[in-house]
């Protein structure tokens, strides 16, 4: 089963997100915010993938997936936005951040979000 | 040979006869001739008042001459002739024609036995006196005396003068005349000529001036009308030739008002700024027989002293545009800041709709396994559900939020691309590959609801190779152009025209910009909406299918983002026009 971790200060977007992947049968962890997620990693969680949105609370998103990353480079990171104009650094490429892991809220289409989970952490897992 | 041998001849006869004709024609010759001819006339009056004079004078000399040396010999040469002692009568005779004007002296006797001629002395042309046997020649004064002796007249004495001195002097007289007429006529001719030379070089002088002033009046880039104090045309430069379609030829003389036909409204400011002698401005608006609109602004400068008016015609549309444009600006830089913050705001309630849309979606369709584990649980049978909900219109209802929440994000992504971080994005586009790449997204853009279909529409593609790269946003420029040619596409939908539907699209590299041209067959519009195309909001379409932010979009992206240029153009059932100008290098245009 596919654990993800979702991180964002909206908990009614939270709610929906969770429902929909719990749907495509997936776990799904959520957290508040960016500190509370790096907690929930660091007490020995397991995640294959991680949702960020940017604009948190304290840390923002691209500095936790940065930090994240750095430790943690088998997980995978995605961003979910409600800026237009997020452009991934070649930082935050580095960290596997590309395009097609950036999505825009309101998601139109949720399917789009799980499919690229899918993707990727299967890709993933039979890799290794 | 012979055509030019013939030509040759009269083609410099001509000339001169030419030349003297204008000569004899001009003020200068008759005046010089009648100059001379009555210096002439007073100098030969002169003359002959002298001459006659001078002779009167001569005659009266002579006559006292011949009177004074007649009684002299007559009374001397009494004895003599009485003893005939002719030695002394001539002796006598001699030293009395000392006088050169005495010509000759003739003594006769007048005794009866011995008559005649007792001596004759006359003058020589060597000028001495001899004796001569007679005197033959006529004088025209002479003298005769009698010689009288003791009362006997014995003889006479007849003396002779010559004319020849007067003669001489009256020549003297003469040629004085001639030397005084020749030379009073060729100073008098001189100081003519004078004259005239500076006249003519005055002359020459006020019509360069009068020329240089011509060329500036006409050199002017305005309209350029002079009336005088009865609003009679004066003047005009060329370009009112031009602007009103008149030449001055025509104009000149008439009432302005028959002049400015073509601004009727002139007319009464023209009148008050007479009346009130001050100056004043107003802005015309005209709408020609193409429906294409044009600015003027007229001024009227009252001339000084009242002695008319000066009106002055711009064509002022580009200066309009540009005012439009900067309030726009104006507007778009206030909008943007608030939209940019909103937006972002606005992404999170939407999020949570469009999800809890799809969530119940998903949760009401019995293909979900879990579904059915939970309708099973508790007895609820999916498909009579289902029935319920769509006879109750739950799903309408659903669909309807849904669009909703679609419509509002399309709304704020338009806002979102009032934020300013854009920069950092540009790269060098190829751009032909950006064009065709809109067209490619704007024909996959097709949309149901907004009833407009690439598959009828003619794209032509016209396109200069030749650009550079442009350093540019290429998904914001691309939104642009998609932008257009959506609106573009819906117009060409809404004309009912004959017209195959057609949008080209045109590049065209110039001078450190590159042109993109959309243009379209479509129904255009009127000055109005043309006007306001850019305001954001601003929409022609009915609710949910035009937001109005396309083009508001599209102005601030290319203007403020890209520091371009973005215009239109439109005609009225011809068509609309919108040219793109982007910096090749945005860098290198001053920022704002
Ligand atoms: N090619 C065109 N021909 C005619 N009218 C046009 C054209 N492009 C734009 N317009 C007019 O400009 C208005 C504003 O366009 P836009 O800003 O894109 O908003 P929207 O398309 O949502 O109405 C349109 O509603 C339409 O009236
Ligand atoms: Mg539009």
């Amino acid at each position: 089963m596919i654990r993800v971790l979702h991180v964002d200060d909206e908990p009614d977007i939270l709610h929906g997100v969770k429902a929909y992947l719990e749907d495509e049968g997936m776990e799904v962890s959520t957290a508040g915010s960016a500190e509370e997620a790096l907690a929930m990693v660091q007490s020995s969680e397991q995640f294959d993938a991680i949702i960020f949105d940017l604009r948190l609370p304290g840390m923002s998103g691209d500095e936790a997936v940065l930090h994240l990353h750095s430790r943690y480079p088998e997980m995978k990171y995605f961003i979910c936005t409600g800026s237009m104009d997020f452009d991934a650094t070649p930082n935050m490429k580095s960290a596997g951040l590309s395009q097609d892991r950036v999505f825009y809220k309101p998601l139109k289409d949720m399917s789009k979000l799980a499919a690229a989970i899918h993707r990727d952490v299967k890709k993933c897992g039979t890799d290794s | 040979m012979n055509a030019t041998a013939q030509s040759s001849i009269p083609s410099g006869l001509p000339g001169v006869v030419n030349l003297w004709n204008r000569f004899k024609g001009g003020l200068t010759f008759r005046l010089q001739v009648g100059l001379c001819v009555v210096t002439s006339v007073l100098i030969i009056g002169f003359g002959y008042y002298d001459y006659s004079s001078a002779q009167k004078d001569w005659n009266y000399q002579l006559t006292e001459l011949v009177d004074r040396v007649s009684l002299r010999i007559a009374t001397a040469s009494a004895g003599p002739l009485w003893s005939i002692n002719m030695q002394q009568v001539v002796e006598t005779i001699k030293s009395e024609m000392s006088d050169e004007n005495l010509l000759a002296v003739e003594v006769r006797e007048l005794r009866e036995d011995k008559g005649g001629v007792f001596v004759t002395m006359t003058r020589q042309h060597d000028g001495t006196v001899s004796l001569t046997q007679k005197f033959e020649s006529r004088s025209p004064i002479s003298r005769m005396r009698m010689i009288s002796y003791e009362g006997h007249d014995i003889g006479t004495a007849t003396v002779h003068v010559t004319n020849a001195g007067m003669k001489r002097q009256m020549q003297t007289i003469f040629r004085q005349i001639l030397i005084r007429i020749i030379v009073v006529n060729v100073i008098s001719l001189a100081i003519i000529w004078l004259i005239m030379s500076r006249s003519r070089r005055i002359e020459e002088e006020n019509n360069e001036l009068r020329r240089h002033l011509q060329n500036i009046f006409n050199s002017m880039p305005s309209s350029l009308l002079a009336m005088d104090s009865h609003a009679i045309v004066t003047q005009m430069n060329r370009q009112a030739e031009l602007m009103l379609g008149n030449t001055l030829d025509d104009s000149k003389g008439e009432p302005v008002a028959d002049v400015l036909t073509i601004f009727p409204q002139a007319v009464p400011l023209i009148e008050e700024a007479a009346k009130t002698g001050q100056a004043l401005q107003h802005r015309l608006e005209k709408t020609d027989d193409k429906g294409v609109l044009t600015h003027y602004e007229i001024h009227v400068f009252p001339l000084e002293n009242a002695l008319g008016c000066v009106v002055r015609l711009d064509d002022v549309s580009m200066r309009v545009r540009i005012e439009e444009m900067m309030i726009q600006n104006e507007k778009m830089n206030s909008v943007g800041m608030l939209a940019a913050g909103m937006a972002h705001e606005i992404n999170n309630p939407l999020a949570i709709i469009a999800q809890a849309c799809q969530n119940i979606e998903r949760r009401l369709s019995d293909s979900l396994p879990k579904n059915k584990e939970v309708a099973e649980l508790l007895g609820v049978d999916l498909l009579q559900l289902n029935r319920y909900l769509t006879d109750r219109q739950i799903y309408t209802f659903l669909e309807n939020i849904k669009n909703a929440a679609a419509r509002a994000s399309n709304i704020v992504q338009d806002m979102l691309a009032y934020s300013r971080k854009s920069e950092s994005r540009f790269a060098p586009c190829d751009v032909s590959e950006l064009v065709d790449h809109a067209i490619r997204l704007s024909e996959g853009h097709y949309d149901l609801k907004k009833k407009y279909d690439f598959k009828h529409i003619e794209i032509e593609r016209r396109y200069d190779t030749s650009v550079p790269p442009v350093a540019c946003d290429k998904t914001k420029i691309e939104q642009v152009l998609i932008n257009i040619i959506e609106n573009a596409a819906m117009a060409l939908m809404q004309s009912a025209s004959v017209r195959p539907p057609r949008i080209t699209i045109s590049t065209k590299g110039a001078e450190g910009v590159v042109r993109i041209e959309i243009r379209d067959n479509g129904p255009g519009m009127d000055e109005t909406i043309r006007k306001r195309i850019f305001e954001p909001f601003f929409t022609t379409k009915p609710v949910g299918v035009g937001t109005g932010l396309g083009l508001s979009v599209a102005y601030f992206i290319v203007k403020e983002q890209h520091k371009g240029n973005i215009e239109v153009e439109s005609t009225i059932d011809v068509g609309t026009r919108f040219l793109i100008e982007l910096p090749i290098d945005p860098r290198k245009v001053g920022s704002p």
